[in-house]
């Protein structure tokens, strides 16, 4: 049958980020995708040799406009490791309970525009509203709404106060409820359990085999969660990686959903053992030697690259985000799919082209 | 169907969600960042706000005593104010009002 190739992007209403694909199509099914990015480099890695290291936090922090919260931690603590800081207990405990509170935010956007992708549009609103509270959370706190630069070398600039630890149980409490009935939707509605059960499958060898991260890997049945291995606050809290063996769109809707509640479980969790001090120490003298620094981001492992060289600025930093090493599963998951399913695939890995791309 | 029409009921009795901007602007929370501003009386124009700021969007001119503030790139992270010695940068939870156009906020201390 003869071939027709669609490309699928840069500019697509589902996408809203510029990552293309090349489809290759025999009648409406996929038979190959050939992924280009590249649309918006900013070279911001470059311009962390420009600046100050202090100031980098700044910088890496809008890499990705929706983890951002998570690259400044990584950043942060990679520099902290090798200037060898201990950085008090109550920050550590505040930036897990921020980096939670950015993984549902999130989350929380991510279902809305899966929602969107298959033509729901109360869906997605619905759920965009109850991001919008988490939001209200991030700018009580640090007085932004995403990029929230709550992160600095030495622990973190902003406390919380009794009056926003009530706030921050009493909208999430709330939310629980709410997203119980959105959850029901995702899950139980019979269209679109159609749009998403048995699309854009993943076995468990094949996600082994690509390197899948995050809800992709979780979704495929591999309980592959780096906060397991205990970094900042999250050695005091008690949890299981989330996995869900249905291996498709359907999985992965259910391990987001189900991470949503676990985060909040999470933030009660640290919440109640938030420790009292200080939440920042003062940093003497200049980085010098390399590391790397990982963690869990909501799309899956992100590790980060720092070298120094006992000056101001940074010799070296590379960003390896998860949406990049979670592209070689979508190449994978396309081919065999309709075109009308696409749109579904491509967002199921979350794609954070920004991100990807630096 | 029952619980659908439920929904729709109340949704009917509700006051809607959105405000009515600009009418009606939404209340900001004690730290919200919205504009940083500037008080010109105690600045001894040492230029610590303007090395330690990371868009480059504050200069400082120690002989004649200006201090200019490019509000286009400023990113509002409150790292100026948090190193002022002299703490004449504040943040304000106010929006910035909208500028007819794109000139430095430049000011000049007279004695
Ligand atoms: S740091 Fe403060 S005192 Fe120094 S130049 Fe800036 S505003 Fe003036
Ligand atoms: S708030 Fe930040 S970006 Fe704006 S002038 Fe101050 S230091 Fe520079």
């Amino acid at each position: 049958m003869a071939k027709t190739v669609i490309p699928f992007g840069p500019q697509h209403p589902v996408l809203p980020e510029p990552l293309q694909l090349k489809l290759v199509l025999e009648d409406d099914v996929v038979v190959e995708a050939i992924p280009a990015i590249g649309y918006v480099h900013r070279g911001l890695e470059k311009l962390t040799e420009l600046k100050d290291y202090e100031q980098s936090v700044y910088i890496v922090e809008r890499v990705c406009g929706i983890c951002s919260f998570m690259h400044s931690m990584a950043y942060t603590r990679g520099i902290e490791s090798i200037m060898n800081i201990q950085i008090p207990q109550r920050a550590e405990y505040i930036r897990t309970i921020l980096a939670e509170i950015a993984r549902v935010q999130s989350h929380l956007l991510w279902l809305g525009l899966l929602a969107d992708s298959f033509g729901f549009e109360s869906l997605f609103m619905e759920t965009w509203r109850y991001r919008e509270d988490i939001l209200d959370i991030m700018e009580m706190i640090t007085g932004n709404r995403v990029i929230i630069s709550a992160n600095k070398v030495g622990g973190v600039t902003k406390d919380f106060t009794d009056e926003h630890i009530k706030f921050i149980l009493d909208t999430i409490n709330r939310l629980e409820e709410k997203i119980k009935d959105v959850e029901n939707v995702f899950l139980n509605n019979y269209t679109v359990k159609q749009r998403l059960a048995g699309i854009g499958i993943l076995t468990p060898e094949d996600a082994r085999e690509l390197g899948a991260l995050g809800p992709i890997a979780k979704g495929s049945g591999i309980p592959l969660d780096l906060r397991t291995t205990g970094y900042s606050a999250y050695k005091y809290l008690d949890f299981e990686p989330i996995v869900d063996n249905h291996c498709d769109s359907y999985g992965r809707t259910v391990v987001r959903i189900k991470e949503i509640y676990q985060s909040f479980q999470l933030i009660r969790q640290a919440i109640s053992k938030l420790p009292s001090g200080e939440i920042f120490i003062p940093v003497k003298g200049l980085p010098n030697g390399e590391v790397i620094s990982r963690l869990e981001q909501p799309r899956g492992e992100a590790i980060y690259y720092i070298k120094t060289n006992g000056t101001k600025t940074l010799s070296r930093l590379k960003i390896r985000t998860p949406t990049f090493a979670n592209i070689p599963t979508l190449l994978k998951m396309l081919p065999g799919s309709r075109l009308q399913d696409v749109p579904v695939i491509v967002l199921t890995i979350d794609p954070c082209i920004s991100c990807t791309e630096r | 169907m029952a619980n659908m029409l439920n929904i729709v009921l109340k949704n009917f009795l509700k006051k809607p969600k959105t405000r009515l901007y600009p009418l009606k602007e939404r209340d900001s929370f004690e730290r919200t960042r919205h504009k940083i501003h500037f008080e010109t009386a105690d600045c001894i124009h040492c230029g610590i706000c303007q090395r330690k700021c990371p868009a480059d969007a504050i200069k400082v001119n120690r002989a004649e005593k200006i201090w200019e503030l490019n509000a286009y790139r400023c990113i509002i992270c409150g790292e100026c104010v948090n190193v002022c010695p002299k703490k004449c940068i504040t943040m304000l939870n106010k929006r910035r009002d909208v500028a007819e156009n794109k000139k430095y906020i430049s000011i000049k201390k007279v004695d």
